[in-house]
């Protein structure tokens, strides 16, 4: 394993443009109807929540890989066991935001013909060219797309608020039909996605140079998403309503379309196509490194000798995952609130509890054991 | 080592790729850009006659022009949309793109037999935007007459119509911009459907889509906006009247500028004023839920832009006259365009959304009900008219010759 | 004192045994021929090269001392050698030769009384003699000695200092490196009067024996990388130099990569720029071009002219360079994209008139845009290839007869025309030539990528590229800092240039050196005075040029009037 090490803003690059990754384009919580925006900002708060369980156990082991802990806390062979099931479910889900994003693109950036296996062979090769770098080229170009979508988001607002599209009206009455439709939403999807798909970050976390940036750093990428995700989320429904809003497939790129400033500043849909591809690239990197890294651990093989086997792998599934998109989108829905939420939540709580009781064991049986930091440790 | 097994497989990966070619290009010139479409109902075939504006680029600005009109109409039936347009193709020698289409005319007939079905086409085709201008042709009159007229300010007729649309809706105030996304939204308010422009041509059709019509200076057929169409649910109820359409664009709160004429019963004479701003507000009141009613407050800006009367426009008494003869016109104007709506009973005024506004449980309870209930919804006008200016001049020529 | 050695290639008598003492001594009995055998194997090891000038002195008739001195004619300098060499030494001759003395006590005392030269040195070690030749040194050999002295007389013809050809500035010095190292570290030393200014140098190519200088502001620039050049310098194994660009393939980190990692320049005022930031300079003798590292990506983007203008204009400026940066890269590529995969992106009248021009050309678009690149990277080689004379017909043959001709015929579209031009006139605002070249090689990838993928192969060729970039390092220094890692301090002169104030490690940026503030006072203060004068600037500079401490009258003089 290579001693890298990312400053914690690269970290935060990192995860923001992860959670932007899919997130940001699809439709997002719109179970809520136009009070979706609500269950984004619900759901951030929580995802916080779910994060400071992983960061607690970060800041109880700071230099440690989740697998090297599950073997301390779990015992070697079950944790072996647990950090396996998590190398194999990353690896799944790198396959599956695979198929997601080589959908995505297809239907948005005009490749109708082109085979799904080319414009996923294409993505897998460029996240495989850039973890072959490392670690540390994928955080600073992190940094880098970070300020361009920045500037891309800048530029949009602009030209939204500038074409006067926005229809505030379309967004009374809030919560007019109660909060159930919003505990619904929050539940099933926002919780899930994206943030407790942050469960992942979990594997970068030892490379962060500063634990206690690392760990503020990490709240503050899920609060910014999230604002940001609630607000995009905000001004689409206001530009089209919530009822084309929910049913569209890329509500955002459709609200794109809808900008017009006189006849010259018009079709800006590029520029969410290349947010999506950025964002899912980064999505399925981090998906990619998380599996590379824990198999790494568990099999010590060098990371980079798994770069391209996995690379070949996370393609054969993605390929054979779904056939059609709905399938797909319909298998996505239940994977996120059935299996995954064992996993980002269900687990991390289950390991911060024996933490806290073998800290409470080594802290009675030495007496005066230095506890491990004073993480966030709320979350339990 | 590693690192050129990096690259060796990456530069395999360009190879196979350029091996198993380019899927998706289309060269610009494989492709015959819509400009707008018709969408006609033939009768006997119960299909749908789609005619297809493309533009001719060599005539609009290209050098190999060969003097023939700047834009063609292609014609094709099918059950739906895309089997018309599938079926153009026996028809056109490129692909038709609709990326660009500004335009969807539709016909009365068509409108009459329900949109839905066309409309859930052009939501979810990637090609079409959801920015383009819809329009219903006239009764009596096809919607390929309209997509095949020319026009003689610019060159491409969907184009032409859709500036005329922007260019009526901010100088007259009997339409406004209705797009594919504002149909839908209609098609989707309970008890209400969508509003949506007229279009007609003057003069003869036949002439229209002919190039000579351009070579005389009094054109012979010219597609002209008319006033707007109004849909229950998804089908095509009545055509509004002028006035009923002001009322409606007033209401919607889309007015911009419009002309109103004043008779002055007292004083004697005429007088032509003219809206420079206007902001409407709807509110409802629930207070017996069996029978809503809706304040409609209305703020107009006028300005004074004609005087046929000896009235002395100093008079602060005289404007305060002016402002209440403009509000009882407003008021009129407002009500001819509820009676409409509710002769139709369809909830094109958003009096709907606004009771949803201001009472979401309530709304909820007597969302399925509104058909009852909208027919007997109460309206109640409050108008602050202010009279901002009398252009350059205070008082008129005929008051100077009566105080002579 | 060197003993004889026999065996090697030692520079003394041959055929005497080890410790015959008569061998040393010059009364009229040592063997002569000594002195002619040495210069015949000069002769010989030369080939019977004639520019080679021996010439033979005998030093005081009676005394019949032998003497020759030998030099290459051209590389030397005459004037040095007529007057530095031989007559000091022929003007030593009468005095001296009174007493007899041992050969080696001669050349000591031509070594410390004879010889009215700055750099002489004494040697017993034949290549060097034979360098020393080669390079333009007057070697002088005296009968019976078992050293030389070899005077260093370099000089001949070299290119004077002229304006820069490469690097342009509208404003600032203009000055340019020659093909001379001397010349070249004087250029630096005359901006950069520190004693912390430390040069070290050393002889690479085991043919050519090139000069190699390296230069550092000690305390600034970083030990380690200073010893790590050194190392790659010294594992340089190539046979000759000719170029410093044949060093810097040697010393660069190993990657695969378009990108130069690399910065150099023929500009002395860069060059010390750069070395007042702290970085290394590594100077080529025979070259004009100097190199510059550890290098980051925004040295590229920097023009002197940056620091002789206001800071918001040179703001602007750079933005035009990063903005000319990205169209070059990506220009074609992006036309292409938009008018094959995306023409629902294309404003609708710009899009019809792309159809109209587009009917009846034979060519896909992407064929038509490699077409034009290659015509473009043909006409931009010949141009730079064809003598001066006719450079400017090709300019105009293929600009303009050529572009005409090829949209006339309908062979490409107009609009294809311009955006070639326009990246091909994007690539000439880079200050850095070999960056440029860098861009345009990529740009054809670019254009296959969205060729086969539209804006999804564009995009992921971005993030492949920008990662490759941040993967790339300098000397151990990240390539793409400090813009990635991210650094605010460092943002000062990276994309954007912040006035002088905040901007204190570049202070002395300009050809000022450490006088910048005094010289600022003058102009400052006694503008019009100091102007018409004249002597009050040549003072000020003056008094900057000799140092901090000293004032001279002149500036003194000058000080006073502007106060």
């Amino acid at each position: 394993m290579e001693k890298v090490k990312i400053s914690p803003f690269q970290f935060f690059s990192i995860l923001v443009l992860f959670q932007f990754g899919t997130t940001l384009v699809v439709n997002l919580g719109l179970e809520a109807g136009r009070d979706a925006w609500i269950a984004v900002l619900i759901g951030t708060v929580i995802g916080m929540l779910i994060f400071s369980l992983n960061a607690y156990l970060y800041t109880a082991f700071p230099d440690k890989l989740p697998v090297e802990y599950y073997r301390l806390l779990l015992g070697k062979y079950v944790g072996s066991l647990v950090g396996l099931v998590y190398a194999v479910l990353y690896m799944f889900t790198a396959a599956r935001d695979l198929v997601d994003g080589g959908l995505l693109v297809m239907a948005s950036a005009a490749l109708r013909e082109t085979p799904l296996l080319i414009v996923n062979l294409l993505m897998i090769m460029a996240v495989a060219y850039v973890l072959h770098q490392g670690l540390e080229v994928l955080a600073r170009t992190a940094t880098i797309f970070l300020a361009i979508m920045f500037m891309i988001g800048v530029f949009s607002g602009i030209v939204i608020l500038f074409s006067g599209i926005i229809d505030l009206q379309l967004l009374l009455p809030v919560m007019g039909e109660g909060f159930q439709p919003i505990l619904e939403s929050v539940l099933k999807k926002n919780i899930h996605f994206p943030f407790g798909e942050l469960i992942c970050a979990t594997a970068i976390f030892p490379a962060v140079n500063h634990t206690k940036n690392g760990v503020k750093a990490g709240l503050l990428a899920i609060l910014v998403t999230g604002v940001i995700l609630a607000h995009v989320s905000l001004i689409t429904i206001s530009v089209l309503g919530a009822d084309i809003t929910e049913r569209a497939v890329f509500p955002l790129l459709t609200m794109m379309g809808k900008v017009e400033i006189s006849e010259f500043i018009e079709r800006t849909q590029i520029l969410i196509v290349m947010v999506l591809i950025i964002g899912v690239f980064f999505k399925i990197s981090l998906y990619y490194y998380a599996a590379l890294i824990s198999s790494s651990i568990l099999f010590k093989i060098p990371y980079r000798k798994l770069i391209y086997p996995y690379a070949l792998v996370i393609l054969g599934l993605s390929i054979i995952l779904a056939r059609s998109y709905s399938e797909h989108l319909m298998k996505g829905g239940a994977y996120l609130y059935t299996v995954f939420p064992f996993y980002s939540i269900g687990l991390p709580l289950l390991l911060v509890i024996i933490c806290l009781i073998r800290k409470a064991i080594l802290g009675r049986r030495s007496g005066s054991a230095p506890g491990p930091g004073s993480g966030p440790a709320s979350g339990s | 080592m590693r690192k050129h097994q990096g690259l060796t497989i990456l530069i395999m990966c360009c190879c196979l790729g350029l091996l198993s070619g380019c899927w998706d290009v289309v060269e610009l010139n494989k492709r015959a850009i819509v400009s707008g479409i018709g969408v006609d109902w033939k009768e006997e075939e119960k299909e749908y006659l789609v005619s297809f504006q493309t533009v001719i680029a060599d005539e609009i600005s290209g050098k190999a022009g060969r003097g023939a009109t700047p834009t063609s109409v292609y014609k094709a039936s099918g059950k739906s949309v895309v089997e018309a347009m599938r079926n153009a193709s026996r028809k056109v020698p490129r692909i038709i793109s609709l990326a660009h289409t500004g335009l969807i005319v539709i016909s009365d007939r068509v409108a009459r037999e329900g949109i839905i079905d066309l409309f859930d086409y052009l939501d979810r085709d990637s090609d079409i935007r959801l920015n383009a201008e819809v329009l219903i042709a006239t009764q009596g009159q096809t919607a390929e007459d309209v997509v095949s007229a020319m026009t003689p300010i610019g060159k491409i007729t969907a184009f032409a119509l859709e500036q005329k649309i922007d260019l009526t809706s901010g100088q007259l105030g009997e339409n406004f911009r209705i797009e594919v996304d504002d149909v839908i939204r209609g098609l989707l308010t309970p008890g209400g459907g969508p509003l949506v422009n007229g279009v007609m041509i003057e003069g003869s059709a036949e002439k229209a889509s002919k190039m000579e019509t351009l070579k005389n200076a009094k054109v012979e057929g010219l597609a002209v906006i008319s006033q707007m169409a109004v849909f229950k649910g998804d089908r095509l109820v009545s055509w509004l009247n002028a006035d009923e359409s002001r009322g409606t664009v007033w209401i919607r709160n889309k007015m911009k500028i419009t002309p109103i004429h004043l008779k002055l019963l007292d004083q004697g004479g005429e007088i032509s004023l003219e809206v420079m701003r206007s902001k409407t507000r709807l509110l409802a009141d629930l207070e017996d839920p069996a029978n809503p009613i809706i304040h409609i407050h209305v703020e107009p800006n006028f300005s004074i832009r004609e005087v046929n009367s000896a009235i002395d426009l100093r008079n602060p008494a005289t404007m305060k006259l002016l402002e209440d003869a403009a509000s009882r016109e407003v008021i009129r104007i407002m009500e001819l365009a509820v009676r409409k709506s509710k002769k139709v009973n369809s909830d094109i005024l958003g009096f709907g959304q606004a009771v949803e506004r201001s009472d979401p449980s309530a709304w909820r309870k007597m969302k399925n009900r509104w058909d009852q209930l909208f027919p007997r919804v109460q309206v109640k006008y409050h108008v602050k008219p202010v009279i901002r200016n009398s252009q350059m001049r205070d008082r008129s020529v005929l008051y100077k010759i009566h105080n002579q | 004192m060197l003993r004889y050695r026999p065996r090697g290639r030692r520079f003394a008598p041959r055929k005497d045994a080890p410790g015959q003492e008569a061998s040393r001594k010059i009364a009229g009995i040592e063997p002569a021929d000594h002195l002619q055998e040495h210069l015949d194997r000069i002769r010989t090891e030369l080939g019977n090269s004639p520019d080679i000038i021996f010439r033979q002195l005998k030093l005081g008739g009676a005394s019949e001392a032998n003497c020759a001195i030998v030099y290459l004619n051209g590389l030397s300098d005459p004037e040095m050698i007529n007057h530095d060499v031989m007559e000091s030494l022929l003007q030593l001759s009468k005095e001296f030769l009174q007493k007899e003395r041992s050969p080696a006590d001669f050349l000591d005392m031509v070594m410390k009384d004879g010889l009215a030269m700055g750099e002489s040195r004494m040697s017993a070690d034949w290549n060097e003699a034979m360098l020393a030749i080669l390079s333009g040194d007057t070697v002088i050999l005296i009968e019976g000695a078992d050293h030389i002295i070899i005077a260093g007389t370099q000089g001949g013809q070299w290119r004077s200092v002229t304006e820069p050809t490469s690097q342009l500035v509208v404003r600032g010095p203009k000055d340019s490196f020659v093909e001379s190292i001397a010349t070249n570290i004087s250029l630096i030393r005359r901006r950069l009067k520190s004693s912390q200014l430390w040069l070290e140098t050393m002889k690479i190519g085991s043919v050519t024996h090139t000069h190699v200088a390296i230069m550092y502001v000690k305390g600034k620039a970083d030990p380690g990388i200073v010893r790590e050049i050194k190392d790659r310098l010294n594992r340089i194994e190539i046979e000759g130099i000719l170029e410093s660009a044949y060093i810097e393939e040697f010393i660069q980190d190993k990657t695969i990569t378009p990108f130069p990692t690399i910065y150099n320049t023929e500009r002395p005022d860069d060059a010390t720029s750069k070395l007042l930031e702290g970085r290394i300079v590594v100077l080529v003798d025979g070259t004009p071009f100097v190199l510059v590292l550890p290098t980051v990506f925004a040295h590229f983007f920097q023009s002197p002219e940056d620091y002789a203008q206001r800071f918001d204009i040179a703001i602007v400026m750079r933005l035009v360079r990063y903005i000319s940066f990205i169209i070059l890269i990506l220009g074609p590529s992006v036309y292409i994209a938009l008018t094959t995969f995306h023409y629902e992106m294309v404003p609708t009248q710009l899009l019809i008139s792309l159809v109209a021009q587009r009917e009846g050309v034979p060519f896909p678009a992407f064929i038509e845009a490699m077409l034009m690149e290659v015509v473009f990277e043909i006409l931009r080689e010949a141009g730079v290839r064809m003598p001066r004379a006719i450079g400017q017909t090709v300019s105009v043959v293929g600009a303009l007869i050529l572009g005409q001709a090829v949209v006339e015929a309908g062979l490409i579209t107009p609009a294809m025309v311009i955006v070639v031009a326009l990246t091909g006139i994007a690539s000439f605002t880079l200050p850095a030539y070999n960056l440029s070249i860098a861009g345009r090689l990529i740009r054809f990838g670019f254009m296959v990528l969205s060729g086969m993928f539209g804006f999804y192969g564009l995009t992921l060729g971005v993030i492949v590229l920008i990662a490759h970039m941040n993967s790339l390092r300098s000397f151990g220094v990240p390539f793409m800092s400090p813009i990635s890692p991210f650094r605010l301090r460092n943002q000062k002169d990276a994309i954007i240039r912040l006035p002088f104030q905040p901007l204190q490690t570049q202070a002395a940026e300009s050809s000022t050196g450490f006088g910048a503030s005094s010289n600022q006072d003058t102009s400052l203060a006694g503008d019009s005075d100091g102007r018409m004068s004249g002597s009050g600037q040549q003072g000020a500079d003056g008094g900057s040029a000799s140092g901090r401490g000293q004032h001279t009258a002149a500036n003194g003089a000058g000080g006073n009037r502007n106060s």
